[in-house]
């Protein structure tokens, strides 16, 4: 099994995240903040966990 | 527990700065368990942030001496003292908490949870384990015994040295303690030796009673001339026989050795006696002459210092490169679409530049998770993010002011509203230019923050009454004031027969302009 870059794929999806939610606010210019204080918070925990669980995976 | 102080971020263990690895080995639990942690914090009002950025900055790394502000700043850091920098952290934290805790749903929930888990499941349960030594608890200390001889009859030797059955000190496992020991079993050999050639031939070394030599033993005189080497002629180092007491012989004569030989006589000894006596002298003598027999003062060799390498970031294999120029070709063609876009009038703004440009780096960076991670990509992605926060600020800003504009035309008295007119955030344009007054009117206007325009009438009195928390009043281009707290009136007359109209403007944050 070929190892994966856990850095990557964090910074990654961080990235990717923020471009979108900006893209979205650009184009559509709404941000619904009641969503977004749930969301953002669940999102980097999620995150976090992933790059925990694939670094302890790999370790 | 260590010490946090004594914490050094790992180089071996680490996913971003090696600051949960370090932590984690110096209190010896799952690194696991403190990165959670560092997330649990994190999202309690951003403290986890603010711990972690003070931790790069002021831990250094594994066989480091100086941290990053160090290497940053100076050598000037480190006199500042521990408790400055206590405070520094703390006051960002209370800041971080104040500007994040607003916008996460989680309060400071998670920290306090996490700090009752700390205390009572780790530093309180490890202080209970392993209390402190007392002075009860402590054994007694052993005084160090000098040993005694093998025939337990004197203290020392006449060499001074212990015999075999020497009392060693309890639990000596040191590098000196051994080579004390190795030297004392070394000496007492060789005293218990001498010991029992004083006694009488070891009972290896006699021979047989074929060999014993018939004649016997006794002083005789030397031989003028004599070229038969002895020892002491051998080795001048090493004393001869004829040095010490004969004690062995039995003498077959009357006036033997209990009487003193003769200056011009020599003690013979039976050739197997000497030839053992002198094999010993030689070894013991050999084994005294070096200083330190055992190594115990030679200097210790250098040791190896494993050198800790990186592991192999898997950016520099062919496949990532191809994978950075997908992502700079996807780049370009993407952002030349967007300025074709841009040129036939679509409303692409500089975020939106920005933001494309991010996505296609971060689904770069997403790819190169199997593909490997070329050098270059991720400094890229974060000066992009940075870049899309200004770009997005400024935009926001010009954006608010242009969707909150609120724009209001008055022309005849009784259009004007009897209620102040209010505004949150955003330009507030009054037009009072057309305005026509057959008596005195007021009008009152509130902006929070923003931009507040009149444009009055010329042909009446006006009074105009403004208050600003703090921002800018531009009043008629005969007034122009900045700052906090401002507070005045104007009062300019157009006809002593005119109508007089009264302003009443209130800005807690922001800019004030009346003009005609």
């Amino acid at each position: 099994m070929r190892r994966v870059d856990v850095v990557s794929l964090i910074a990654g999806l961080l990235l990717s995240t923020i471009a979108i939610g900006a893209l979205w606010t650009a184009i559509a210019g709404r941000i619904e903040w009641s969503v977004l204080r749930v969301a953002g918070p669940l999102t980097l925990v999620v995150v976090g966990v992933l790059g925990l669980a694939l670094s302890r995976g790999r370790d | 527990m260590g010490s946090i102080w004594m914490v050094r971020r790992s180089t071996t263990d680490r996913k971003l700065s090696g600051l949960c690895g370090g932590i984690a080995a110096q209190w010896g639990i799952d690194p696991l368990l403190v990165r959670i942690g560092g997330v649990v914090l994190a999202v309690s009002g951003g403290i986890g942030l603010v711990l972690y950025a003070a931790g790069w900055l002021l831990i250094p790394e594994q066989g480091a001496e100086r941290s990053k502000l160090e290497e940053m700043f100076g050598p000037k850091v480190t006199q500042v003292p521990r408790a400055a920098w206590i405070a520094i952290v703390a006051v960002a934290c209370v800041i971080s908490t104040s500007v994040f805790g607003s916008l996460l749903p989680f309060g400071l929930g998670p920290a306090l949870i996490l700090a009752g888990i700390w205390y009572f499941g780790y530093y309180r349960g490890r202080r209970t384990d392993a209390p402190p030594p007392t002075g009860a608890d402590t054994p007694p200390v052993q005084p160090w015994q000098p040993p005694a001889r093998p025939d337990a009859g004197s203290a020392t030797s006449s060499t001074g040295v212990p015999g075999p059955s020497a009392q060693t000190p309890p639990q000596q496992s040191s590098a000196f303690a051994q080579a004390a020991e190795a030297w004392q079993r070394r000496v007492a050999e060789a005293a218990a030796r001498e010991a029992r050639q004083q006694e009488g031939p070891e009972p290896a070394a006699p021979p047989t009673s074929a060999e014993q030599p018939q004649r016997p033993y006794r002083w005789t005189a030397a031989a003028p001339g004599s070229t038969a080497p002895s020892p002491s002629t051998a080795d001048p180092t090493i004393p001869g026989p004829a040095a010490r007491q004969p004690a062995a012989p039995e003498p077959t004569e009357p006036a033997g050795p209990a009487a003193p030989p003769p200056a011009d006589t020599e003690y013979q000894q039976p050739p197997w006696a000497a030839a053992a006596s002198d094999e010993q002298e030689r070894a013991r003598a050999q084994y005294f002459m070096n200083p330190d027999p055992v190594g115990l003062y030679q200097p210790e060799p250098p040791v190896p210092v494993p050198t800790v390498t990186a592991p192999a970031r898997p950016g520099d294999r062919p496949s990532a490169r191809r994978l950075r120029l997908v992502g700079l070709v996807v780049l370009g063609l993407v952002l030349a679409g967007l300025g074709v876009a841009d040129a036939l009038g679509a409303p692409i703004t500089a975020t939106v530049y920005v933001a494309a440009a991010l996505l296609v780096v971060g689904l770069t960076l997403v790819a190169a998770t199997w593909l490997g991670r070329a050098r270059g990509i991720l400094p890229v992605g974060i000066l992009l993010a940075v870049a899309l926060a200004g770009v997005a600020v400024a935009d926001s800003a010009a954006q608010v002011e242009e969707w909150a504009r609120d724009s209001r035309v008055y022309t005849t008295e009784s259009s004007l509203p009897t209620t102040p007119i209010a505004k949150e955030v955003g330009l507030l344009d009054l037009d009072l230019s057309r305005l026509e007054l057959t008596r005195d009117a007021r009008l009152e206007a509130n902006v929070d923050f923003g931009s507040l325009r009149v444009r009055v009438p010329d042909s009446v009195d006006l009074d105009v009454r403004y208050q600003i928390d703090h921002g800018t009043a531009r009043l008629l281009d005969q007034r122009e004031q900045a700052g906090s707290d401002l507070a005045d009136t104007l009062r300019v007359d157009a006809g002593s027969d005119a109508p007089t109209l009264t302003l009443v403007l209130t800005i807690d944050q922001g800019y004030l302009e009346v003009t005609r």
